[in-house]
């Protein structure tokens, strides 16, 4: 009956319209039977439907409001004959499963509305469209379907704009199937290296590719989107543009001063007050970070985390001590709920000691209240980073490194002189795995609080003070393809940097459309109820000091194109290479001083958009592209890195590399490869020492890579095909992606080529 | 102007020099032919010539090192100038450790003397039998009683050092080998077992099909060795020094 009610409103509305309406029939059971056994069912299904309309209609329907009753009937008990149905109707098959008359004053009205063309033309384009339906001489038709098809005459009419904004949104059917099939592993479009093949995994490629065709479609105007889809810059995570901003640094205190609402606002969930405990305040560190990245397409960290914590350590055991660090590990590493299947990307800033900017700050402890200062609480935090080091040392249950969080230790300037033991933990850590990171404080131009994230985003006190650097983040960064402007300029510098600043307009602009998403969707749509809940009238994400960042790839190749040297191979392309970023820089610091937004410089992660660029360009410039890798797996070299290959000594590459970090305020990461088996805690703790009083490398971590068998849980150096004690061939192989350790089986081709490119330091491979 | 003949120089390394950043100087030429020798391009003595001098130069430029390795290859086989390339290093502050098979004691007793090197390792591939002769593919008795000497020279000297071996399944690991191997160097503070890893290429190709000793085996063989400290290096572990509890010896 709710079918027949909807017809009778279609003829309220528009009584002078209903030219689709055949002849007056009137209702007769056996006009049903007839129908059915002429699109070929048989007679006791025929008579089944007609006994089924019959109990359902009313006597005075017309034949024509009942037929699409019939069909639908009939596709219920024999879809085969439903495709014969025979009638002078086309019928539309609605997202509902409901079979209605094709009525074209719906397309004109959606068309209007979507749109907002005229009327006028709508009626043209629907009259197109039924005849070119009609002509199909079909019996029904999906509304996704007649979507297609206003595009194609939208597109015939030249209006290509409206086309755009009548698109249907979606990925190919083969595409589903190829994902829950075979997996995603080879996807080239994939960003990150941390997804495994479940459910959740495949929802969130599937909302994503919607989303990023969105973005391209509407946000993205076409002068900005096409040198992305072209291959001039790569814009990262377009799937998130409409809905989140990048990443976070948290400042859980406020957390432990007013308590937790996970959602935001306290009416989904339950609420919880400050806590007593380091127990629950340790639970309420995980759950920020957890609740937080349902908003953000980026990473979660902490700054200073063991600060913070230290009030709640006073007179405690270190077994206590070591619980509370040992819990929030595994609660990072086992809530395996973010976005699409993942954990959280989760990352810890650590102090060695209180840092002078918070000695004398109120600290908040137990009960939210302030218990004196944070400078009163010394050796608490340090007990917290020695028993936190001691468990992520231990490994999981099975000897497992745990992959999350990412750690980061801040080396201030006594910290060689004061902190011995941390360090000493510090670098047996590094030497079991190789996971932590050293944040380098020292060298001059670092500012009085600086962070970084595992993937290398940074931020410093230089935009908005020290406290500037936390309850904010990276909004979006764009990494620009700088070979493809070494093609283009063929060896003219002043071409060079005309291009250059050209694409650094055109992602400036897309920047600023990017913060006025993110100020949207905070302020208006209020999508972000957790970013945008409020702690003493202030809003907990501070949006105005958040990033918006330019990064780079490829130096190197662009070097050697523009000046037919790699940046290791010789003065010139390395003092070219500085202009460039210099040049970079300098811009990010012009945005920044005319718009009042924070603008900075990156040397971009790319761990997807490395492979992107090279590809794009090795189809374009043919046998003259210069890259990294193989012809099926290039890539670009990440940032200003010497090439992964290069045979260049450590100092020389240290040399190379610390004269970009002071450049790139928005972060950067300097590797390590290590090759051999049991790199010494002591000489390692050496090395870090030099790095850091020694050079201007800001941020740097070690890389060993390790196998385990997925049979026995044996634990082994290196990347192995046979496993030491069972013999298996069955392993899983980790190593540093771009900042983060994850499975190779998961990564990209062209990541895995660069895997076998890096050139380790202490590897069985002799220099000569 | 002195020349040195190598194979490379390795740039950086944690491991090479116990708890010390270290560069590693691989000379070329060796007289022992051992078949599981997983650096077989360092044996026949046709490598680059370059002098000392160079050497040093390129070894100052390193920033990030305390300590040069000399390794081989065998250094042994260029008497005079490994003993003016570990003057020069001396001269410029640098620790030295060389990596020896242990054919020329007299040499190491000298540069012992002049404290031209800090730290010595001594290469002790099975027992100080005719076994030995076995393994390293020489057939020439007097290099037992040379490796003898050297050990004895260690022993008396007050310079650090390190006795080992690698363990390489079916040529040095029955237990009759062992228990000599384990008395052969029973002196000595400490005792490094090596795991064989063949990955990389050996001398005679037929050993790159033998499968590399697990971790567990090598605890196994560790309990042979009495040292004050055993140390087994394997992929497995990175560096671990064998609890005495589970060795049943004290």
């Amino acid at each position: 009956m709710k079918k027949a009610m909807l017809m009778e409103n279609k003829e309220d509305k528009l009584p002078d319209l209903n030219f689709w309406i055949s002849q007056l029939e009137k209702y007769d059971r056996n006009k049903v039977v007839t129908d059915c056994l002429l699109a070929g069912t048989d007679e006791q299904t025929a008579n089944i439907i007609a006994n089924k309309i019959d109990q359902i209609i009313s006597p005075q329907m017309k034949m024509s409001d009942i037929r699409p009753i019939i069909l639908s009937t009939l596709h219920k008990f024999d879809p085969a004959a439903a495709i014969h149905f025979r009638t002078n109707e086309t019928y539309v098959r609605t997202s509902d499963e409901k079979f209605l008359c094709f009525d074209n004053t719906k397309i004109i009205r959606s068309i209007v509305k979507e749109t907002g063309i005229n009327e006028q033309i709508a009626m043209q384009i629907a009259e197109d469209v039924e005849k070119f339906i009609k002509r199909l001489n079909l019996t029904y038709i999906s509304s996704p379907m007649i979507r297609e098809i206003v595009c194609v005459k939208l597109l015939e009419h030249g209006l290509e704009e409206a086309r755009k904004r009548y698109s249907r949104l979606g990925i190919p059917l083969y595409d589903v199937e190829q994902m829950i099939n075979k997996g995603i592993s080879t996807d080239i479009k994939r960003e990150n290296a941390n997804l495994q093949h479940t459910p959740e995994t495949i929802n969130w490629i599937i909302s994503g590719e919607a989303l990023e065709q969105y973005s391209l479609l509407r946000l993205i105007p076409g002068h900005l989107a096409d040198p992305h889809l072209s291959g001039d810059y790569h814009i990262h995570i377009l799937s998130n543009i409409a809905t989140r901003p990048n990443c976070i640094q948290h400042f859980p205190p406020l957390f432990f001063k007013h308590g937790l609402k996970a959602d935001g606002t306290g009416r989904h969930t339950s609420v919880a007050g400050p806590p007593k405990h380091i127990g629950v305040a340790i639970q309420h560190c995980a759950k920020i970070m957890l609740a937080a990245q349902t908003q953000m397409a980026g990473g979660q960290s902490i700054e200073s985390f063991n600060v913070w914590l230290a009030p709640f350590l006073k007179n405690l055991d270190v077994k206590e001590v070591k619980q509370a660090a040992q819990e929030f590990i595994y609660e990072l590493n086992q809530s395996y709920v973010a976005r699409g299947g993942q954990v959280v990307f989760s990352n810890i800033n650590f102090e060695f000691g209180i840092p002078k900017w918070l000695r004398d700050v109120p600290a908040i402890g137990p009960g939210g209240e302030i218990k004196g200062v944070y400078g009163d609480y010394e050796e608490e935090a340090n007990s917290f980073l020695r028993e936190y080091v001691k468990v992520k040392i231990k490994g999981d249950h099975v000897g497992k490194q745990h992959m999350f969080p990412n750690d980061a230790f801040k080396v201030r300037e006594n910290t060689f002189q004061k902190y011995k033991e941390e360090l000493d933990l510090v670098h047996q850590f590094i030497a079991k795995y190789g996971t932590p990171y050293i944040a380098n404080g020292i060298p001059e131009w670092q500012t009085e609080n600086f962070n970084y994230m595992g993937c290398r985003t940074r931020l410093d006190s230089k935009f908005a003070g020290p406290w500037g650097t936390i309850r904010t983040g990276n909004d979006l960064y764009i990494t620009l393809n700088l070979p493809r402007i070494a093609y283009e300029s063929k060896g003219n510098d002043d071409r060079f940097f005309e291009i250059l600043q050209d694409r650094l307009e055109k992602m400036a602009e897309i920047l600023i459309i990017k913060h006025k998403i993110s100020d949207d969707i905070l302020h208006k749509q209020k999508l972000l109820p957790f970013l945008s809940q409020k702690f003493d009238g202030e809003e907990y994400y501070n949006l105005m000091n958040t990033t918006k960042t330019f990064g780079y790839a490829g130096l190197t190749e662009a070097t050697k194109i523009h000046c037919n040297y790699h940046l290791h191979e010789n003065e010139t392309a390395q003092k070219f290479g500085i202009k460039i970023i210099t040049k970079i820089r300098e811009y990010a610091d012009e945005m920044t001083k005319k718009t009042g937004l924070r603008f900075s410089v990156i040397a971009s992660p790319a761990e997807t958009c490395a492979a992107r660029l090279a590809k794009i360009d090795i189809i374009k410039y043919g046998d003259k592209a210069i890259y990294s890798g193989t012809k099926e797996n290039p890539y670009y070299t990440n940032s200003h890195m010497v090439k992964m290959d290069a045979q260049v000594n450590f100092s020389d590459k240290v040399k190379i590399e610390e004269k970009y970090h002071p450049l790139t305020n928005g972060g950067h990461i300097m590797h390590v490869w290590l090759g051999e088996n049991s790199p010494s805690p002591e000489a390692l703790l050496d090395i870090t020492k030099k790095i850091c009083t020694k050079t201007n490398i800001g941020f740097f971590a070690y890389t060993r890579d390790y196998s385990t068998c997925n049979d026995c849980n044996q634990f082994s150096y290196g990347l192995i095909n046979q496993c030491t004690n069972c013999g298996k061939d069955d392993l899983s192989r980790y190593s540093r992606i771009t900042g983060y350790y994850q499975k190779v089986e998961g990564w990209n081709p062209s990541k895995k080529q660069e895997l076998k490119d890096r050139y380790r330091f202490s590897s069985s491979t002799i220099q000569t | 102007m002195k020349n040195i003949k190598i194979g490379g120089i390795l740039d950086l390394s944690t491991v090479d020099y116990p708890k010390k950043t270290a560069a590693v100087v691989f000379m070329q030429g060796c007289n022992f032919r051992c078949p599981f020798c997983y650096n077989p391009d360092l044996i026949n003595g046709k490598g680059k010539e370059i002098s000392i001098k160079e050497i040093v130069e390129n070894i100052k430029k390193k920033d990030f090192i305390d300590a040069v390795v000399i390794t081989g290859g065998e250094p042994t086989l260029q008497p005079e100038s490994l003993i003016e390339l570990c003057r020069q290093l001396k001269e410029n502050k640098f620790l030295v450790k060389i990596d020896t098979n242990g054919s020329n004691p007299l040499l190491i007793k000298e540069l012992i003397d002049k404290k031209f090197v800090d730290y010595i390792a001594l290469d002790v591939k099975a027992p100080l039998n005719e076994k030995y002769l076995d393994v390293i593919k020489v057939k020439n008795k007097d290099f037992v009683n040379k490796i003898r000497d050297v050990i004895d020279i260690l022993k008396n000297s007050s310079i650090e050092y390190e006795l080992r071996t690698p363990i390489v399944p079916g040529l040095n690991d029955s237990p009759k080998d062992l228990e000599q191997h384990g008395n052969d160097v029973k002196d000595a503070k400490i005792f490094i077992l090596e795991q064989f890893t063949p990955e990389n290429g050996t001398l005679d190709k037929s050993f790159e099909k033998i499968k590399s000793p697990s971790y567990n085996d090598l605890k196994e063989i560790a309990k042979y060795f009495k040292n004050k400290k055993v140390v087994i290096k394997a992929r497995e572990v990175g560096e671990q020094e064998v609890s005495r509890i589970n060795c049943g010896c004290n």
